[in-house]
Parts: C-alpha cells; sequence; structure tokens
C-alpha cells in the first residue's frame, strides 16, 4: 500500500470516529437518560479516541513517515476535530463567547465601523480581526452570520494546525516528530472547541503561528538573503496581524520573541540574539501603540484577573490555600477527575526526558532550545488552580500556548530512542492519558460533554430559546444599553444578542425575601434599569455552583419567594413574563436615571 | 501548487482582510460595495505581482517543504477519501436532524412596556408548537376591563397593540394559556 493510501484510510478511520461523535451528540439531543446516556458518553469517548488513534498509530508505527503523509494528517486532524465542534452546535452559535464575538460583529454590520460598543466584552470591539475578516466574507458572498463565522473559523483552525506542524518538522527535522508533536497540541484541553470557536482567540493563533514561523524562517541560518527579507515582512505582517485580533496572544508573541532571543543568545552568542530580539521589539512597539491608540479598556479588563492572580501567589507564599469558587457545584466525575490529575502528572514526568535529548542533540539550536525552555510553564501552569480561585480556568486558557513547547518536547521525549513493542504500548497508554485527560479539562464541561439536556446557568446547556427569545425582545423593545441585573447566562444574552448593559455584582437583589434600603441604595449606586428573573434558578442546581457571574453569591438553587419578592415592591413594574423569565422595570420607582 | 504555499497564502488573505477592513473603516465603512471594490483591487494587484515574481525571482523558488514525491494517489486512495466523505457527511446529517428536535415544550412571551407618557406597548408573541389560541385581558388596577382579545397565533406568529395608559394607574395584562397565565404591568 503506497503512502497516499495509508493517508487515505488514516482519513477514514477518522471520518468515521467523527460519525461517532455525532450520534453521541444525537442520542444526548434525543434526550438520552440513564444507561442510554452513559452509552452515548462511551460513544463519544470511542469517536475522540478513534479520531486521535489514526495519527497516533502511524506515529507510533514502524515504518518511516513520509512528508506529505504526515502534513496531510495533521489536516485531516484539525479538519476532524473541527467537525467535533461544528457537530455539538449545528445550527447557530452554542458557545457563550461566540455570543460576545456575535455582538461585535453585529453592531459592525449595522453601523459599517468598527470600534463600536459591546456592552457584554467592552474589550472585544478594540480587537476587531475576527469581526473584519467575517463581515468581508458576508459582503462578498452575501453568506449569514452563522455560515461565515464558520468558515472564518475554520480556515483559522486549520491554518493553524498546518503552521504548527511545519514549525515541528523544521525545528524537529523529521515528519514523525512533527506529527507526535501536532497530536500531543491536539489533546490539550481547549485545541478542540475552545480554540475552534467563533472567538477572537481562534484567529489570533492562526497569525501567531504564522509569524513564529516567519521568524524561524529569517532566521534560519543558510537561508539567501532575499528569502531572509520576504520572511522577515511576513513575520511584521503577522505579528500586527495578531496584534490587531487578540490581545493575550498577541502579549504571548512578545513574550515567546524574547524566549527565542534569549535561546538565540545561549545557542549561538550574539548572533542568535539581534533578529529574534529586533522582532521582539517591533513587537512590543505595535502591541503598545495599538492598545494606547484603540483599545485603552485592555488594561482595566486584564488588570482585575491580574491582581487576583498576585494576591493568589502573595497568599500561597504566606501558605494559605485558595478560596474555592462554587461550593454547591455538581460533583465532577471521578473518572474526569483522575484522567486531569494523571495527565499532569504524565506531562511533568516526560517533559524532563525531552529536555535531555534536546540538549543531548540541539542544544545548538535555537528553536529547540527555546520550545524545551517554554515547556517548563508547565509546571507553575499546573500549580496555578491551587493559587487562585479562577487558576483551573486561567491555567486552562495557558495551555493554549504552553502546549506548543510540550507538544514538541513530548515529541522529541517520544522519538529519543527506537520504539521496542514495550516502549510502543507505554506511549501508547500515554496517548490515551493525554486525551481523555485533555478532554476532561477541556471544553464543553463534563455536565454539558454531549449537547441536548438543560442545565441552569450551565454555559452551553445553559442557553434555551426560552432565554434566547426573551434577549431578542430585549433588542426590539428596548433601547439599547440598558442597564441590567441578571443570572450568568440571561446576562450574558442580553448583553450580547439583547444588546443590554449587563451588571454583575448585584447578585445581592436575589438572595433574600425583603427588598431593602441596601438594594434600593445599590440600585440607584449601579443605575439598574431592569432586573431579570429566571425561575429555574429556584428549581435547579447549577453545575459549577454558581448562578451569577461573582461566585457563591448566594446559596444555589435560590428560594422561589426571594424571586417572588419583586411583584410586591413598590414602582417595580413587571414588564415581560414568559413563564419561566419576568422582567422587572425599575425606572419609575427612581432607581435609575 | 505546494502545499505550504497554501497555508502561506490562506494566511495573507486572511491577515490582508484584516488591514483592508481597517483601511476601509477609515475610508468608505465596511458595506458590501467596499469589500467588492476592495476584492478587486487585491485580485489585481495579486495578478500583477505574481508576473512580476515569476519574470524575476524563480531562482529563490525552494521546493516544498512537504514533498510530494512517492506520494502518488491512485484508485485506492481515491476510494477512501470517499469512505471519508461520506462517513462525514453523514456526522453532519445526522447532526442538523438532530438540531431541529424539540429541547423545550414551548412557551409564550407578553409584554408590556411604556411607549409614551400615555401609551404602551402590549405584545404577545407565541412559541408553542402548532396554532394556539390565548386570551389576554388588559385592566386597570381597580379591576376595570380595558380590553380582551382571543388571539389566535401560530409558531413564531407575534401580535402587538398599543394602548393608553390612564393618568396615575397601573395597567395589569393577562395572558392565559393552557395551564398557566402570564401576568406584566405597567
Amino acid at each position: 500500500m503506497t503512502h497516499a493510501s495509508k493517508t487515505a484510510v488514516a482519513v477514514a478511520v477518522m471520518a468515521a470516529g467523527v460519525l461517532l461523535v455525532s450520534v453521541s451528540y444525537a442520542a444526548g439531543r434525543a434526550g438520552a437518560a440513564g444507561a442510554g446516556h452513559s452509552a452515548a458518553v462511551a460513544v463519544f469517548w470511542l469517536g475522540e479516541a478513534v479520531i486521535f488513534a489514526a495519527p497516533a498509530a502511524l506515529v507510533l508505527g514502524r515504518r518511516e513517515l513520509a512528508d506529505a503523509q504526515a502534513a496531510w494528517l495533521a489536516v485531516a486532524l484539525a479538519a476532524a476535530t473541527y467537525l467535533v465542534k461544528y457537530l455539538y452546535s449545528p445550527s447557530f452559535f452554542g458557545f457563550p463567547d461566540e455570543f460576545l464575538h456575535l455582538r461585535t460583529l453585529t453592531s459592525l454590520l449595522a453601523s459599517h465601523h468598527l470600534l463600536g460598543v459591546n456592552y457584554a466584552l467592552p474589550v472585544s470591539p478594540g480587537y476587531p480581526g475576527l469581526e473584519i475578516v467575517t463581515s468581508g466574507l458576508m459582503g462578498l458572498t452575501g453568506l449569514g452570520v452563522f455560515p461565515a463565522g464558520l468558515i472564518v473559523a475554520g480556515l483559522a483552525h486549520l491554518v493553524f494546525t498546518a503552521a504548527l506542524y511545519t514549525l515541528f518538522r523544521l525545528v524537529g527535522g523529521a515528519s514523525r516528530i512533527g506529527l507526535a508533536a501536532v497530536t500531543v497540541y491536539a489533546a490539550n484541553p481547549h485545541y478542540q472547541v475552545f480554540d475552534a470557536i467563533f472567538g477572537y482567540q481562534t484567529l489570533a493563533l492562526t497569525f501567531f503561528a504564522l509569524a513564529l514561523l516567519a521568524v524561524y524562517q529569517a532566521t534560519r541560518p543558510g537561508t539567501s538573503r532575499p528569502r531572509v527579507i520576504i520572511f522577515w515582512v511576513l513575520a511584521a505582517v503577522f505579528a500586527a496581524a495578531t496584534t490587531v485580533t487578540h490581545h493575550i496572544t498577541s502579549y504571548v508573541l512578545l513574550g515567546t520573541a524574547v524566549l527565542i532571543a534569549a535561546a538565540g543568545l545561549l545557542a549561538r552568542g550574539k548572533q542568535g540574539l539581534a533578529g529574534p530580539a529586533c522582532f521582539a521589539a517591533g513587537a512590543a512597539a505595535l502591541v503598545a501603540v495599538w492598545t494606547w491608540r484603540f483599545s485603552p479598556g485592555t488594561v482595566s479588563y486584564l488588570s482585575p484577573a491580574m491582581s487576583q492572580l498576585t494576591d493568589g501567589i502573595r497568599s500561597a507564599v504566606g501558605g494559605q490555600a485558595a478560596k474555592a469558587a462554587g461550593t454547591t457545584a455538581l460533583p465532577e466525575p471521578a473518572v474526569d477527575k483522575l484522567a486531569s490529575y494523571a495527565v499532569a502528572l504524565l506531562v511533568m514526568a516526560v517533559i524532563p526526558f525531552g529536555w535531555r535529548q534536546v540538549w543531548r542533540t540541539q542544544r545548538r539550536d535555537t528553536w529547540a532550545l527555546a520550545l524545551a525552555g517554554g515547556a517548563a510553564a508547565y509546571y507553575p501552569c499546573v500549580a496555578l488552580p491551587l493559587v487562585t480561585a479562577d487558576g483551573s480556568e486561567i491555567a486552562g486558557r495557558l495551555l493554549t500556548f504552553v502546549y506548543i513547547p510540550v507538544g514538541y518536547t513530548i515529541a522529541v521525549a517520544l522519538t529519543a530512542r527506537p520504539l521496542t513493542p514495550l516502549r510502543r504500548a507505554g506511549a501508547a497508554a500515554g496517548a490515551v492519558i493525554l486525551l481523555v485527560g485533555g478532554i476532561a479539562m477541556g471544553w464543553p464541561p463534563w455536565w454539558e460533554r454531549l449537547p441536548g439536556s438543560y442545565v441552569v446557568d450551565g454555559f452551553e446547556s445553559g442557553i434555551t430559546s426560552e432565554s434566547v427569545a426573551a434577549a431578542n425582545w430585549a433588542a426590539d423593545a428596548l433601547p439599547p444599553g440598558q442597564r441590567i441585573a441578571a443570572d450568568y447566562i440571561n446576562n450574558l444574552l442580553f448583553g450580547t444578542i439583547g444588546n443590554q448593559s449587563p451588571v454583575n455584582g448585584v447578585a445581592v437583589f436575589y438572595c433574600s425575601g425583603d427588598w431593602s434600603l441596601t438594594d434600593t441604595v445599590l440600585a440607584r449606586q449601579q443605575a439598574i434599569n431592569y432586573l431579570l428573573v429566571d425561575l429555574r434558578t429556584s428549581r435547579y442546581r447549577p453545575a459549577n455552583g454558581t448562578i451569577f457571574q461573582e461566585a457563591g453569591a448566594c446559596p444555589a438553587p435560590l428560594a422561589r419567594a426571594d424571586l417572588a419578592k419583586f411583584d410586591a415592591v413598590p414602582g417595580i413594574t413587571r414588564v415581560y413574563d414568559s413563564g419561566n423569565i419576568i422582567v422587572y422595570r425599575l425606572s419609575e420607582a427612581g432607581y435609575a436615571p | 501548487m505546494r502545499p505550504d504555499r497554501i497555508m502561506w497564502g490562506a494566511g495573507l488573505v486572511l491577515a490582508g482582510t484584516v488591514f483592508t477592513g481597517l483601511l476601509l473603516n477609515l475610508v468608505t465603512g465596511l458595506t458590501r460595495l467596499s469589500w467588492t471594490v476592495a476584492f478587486a483591487v487585491a485580485v489585481v494587484a495579486a495578478a500583477c505581482a505574481d508576473q512580476v515574481i515569476m519574470r524575476r525571482d524563480t531562482d529563490l523558488v525552494k521546493p516544498a517543504l512537504v514533498l510530494l514525491r512517492g506520494f502518488r494517489p491512485s484508485r485506492v486512495t481515491g476510494g477512501f477519501l470517499l469512505l471519508a466523505a461520506v462517513l462525514a457527511g453523514g456526522a453532519v446529517w445526522l447532526a442538523n436532524a438532530g438540531a431541529g428536535w424539540p429541547r423545550s415544550p414551548g412557551f409564550a412571551q407578553l409584554w408590556l412596556t411604556p411607549a409614551t407618557d400615555v401609551t404602551s406597548t402590549l405584545g404577545v408573541r407565541d412559541n408553542l408548537p402548532g396554532q394556539q389560541t390565548f386570551r389576554l385581558v388588559l385592566r386597570a388596577d381597580g379591576g376595570q376591563v380595558l380590553g380582551a382579545w382571543d388571539l389566535s397565533l401560530a409558531q413564531g406568529q407575534s401580535w402587538q397593540r398599543t394602548v393608553a395608559r390612564p393618568a396615575g394607574s397601573t395597567l395589569i395584562a393577562r395572558l392565559g394559556l393552557p395551564g398557566q397565565t402570564l401576568t406584566v404591568t405597567s
């Protein structure tokens, strides 16, 4: 059988895995419960295993991989995982962050201009790369918002993966290393879904990877001068595109350039420092100018998370443990918990073998050193959940970037010695742990791994047609930007689809049976125009333990009497009712201007 | 075309679109017409650049990173790729068929929002399956009936009307539907 035929067989196997995942999703949507639901979840895991088995088998196989075979398999893996994301919500955007960018795009389509207002994610209009490309595709083809968004995110996902494969392949010098590194990377918690949604990071990652690849090609010894110039121009173009598209990705690009400069100094002396250092300086200038001129709100957007992190580190150094985020969360399945611990232990254990191999064979290679050095970031990342309450979320987001060097370092460790049957079996077991642990820690969370069930304020599973209809009503019936208090999901939908201004930190309204003077003062201070009650918050426990944006604000589920009190408050009128969702207007009571 | 060039090309198209959008924002705004003109200009510029590069720098073109030597598609290859397409197509069909399955028994929406100082907007939207008949009653806070309507609406249909709001009085609207009454005030 030729390499091409083997590749086609692997692609067919991956497609079979995608079909299995689709079957499990269909069972979830059909309302499978009890043993049926367990069987559907098992089919989901089987589908995922089949998708990843194809590249893993070729990496661990006896025969050498052809260049084209490895490259096309990397792209096929990206396509298969993107299909898994698409199949979860095939008729419209279904992930909360997608709604945030849908708002920025809707404003752009209405005004035909950038840098508008997004009440739910104020920083988003300052990074309009994704919305520009989507609106351009819509303008040229006449496609709707959802298909255009799908195409842009899908193309970005494919190009990102292809660029990563090329970088790994070039640095590692072998197609097996390239495919192994991409497969490990694809098992990171957010690759399959969060980094493929209609979100600004999805597109920025593509520019990020291409910028790095261009810098690699420009600094590669032996490259002709005209090609060096071309690649530096490409590096500048993609660095600028990254800066315009996503804040954190542009900061990571800057940090990576600094790391490469340091590795260049170590590996090749001053000769290895100049190029990456100049690129880092240019990237820093781009970030500074863009933030200062077009997105000054980024600092205030990121500073709460940063101060929480520094406070957490200070407390941890002082011997205090992080506060638990939600005390009434549903219990996480033991298998998921075990898998997430196992993957952390496995990665931490394997990285040193990769370091050893890089030091032995590639210590004069700037990029191999930089990638190996970058893998060290995995250790503090794993410790983050112990340091701060939001540590799990921050660590998960960072792993998108940290898994790039981790993927390379593990791939190098894997290919350091010839694979005996015993080593091959061990590597296969490790691959299973990587995959299961990655999905267990990733998105969607365990309670909504299959679509179709309702979980109050449960991210994707908390979005219902009734909540969406209420948000659509707000968009039609209310002036834009009305300040509204609501639970997490309705806050999100009113802030995005509804084009209203969600207010956080006012959960106290829902926590007692009386409307007190404190509530009146808070409503006036926060200029609350409308207050939304979702009666389902009194019937169900939220999966992650919290109904509101702020963790642990009220015990969940809420008391029905606490939600019914608004009917009796003088001056508060009940302007909307759809059975579960009620909207009250506070303006007439003088609580807001 | 060389596979690595497809990757660079796709990346450049995405990045170029971002920069074009920033430029259009300053000049004309991002309209369908401005995108079409920009696209036409980009196609012409790319064609000219390609001609120049082909004429001057053919020696700069290095072999592709992804070597296609020995990677010859055959009938077997085509057969398996066709199978992959059928399986993936089946997965997409199944997802789209399943996405239409009802997730909730349906609901109705009732609203009463101030329109002017002396009027309010009263509205109903039906999101229940099939054709529904609703009884909508509007009263003043003293209990006096100001209006009553029997509404027959299909799923997705709306009904809306402007109603007078007596000075110093609160309006109360109730919508009766099977097993439930929705209430709004203004």
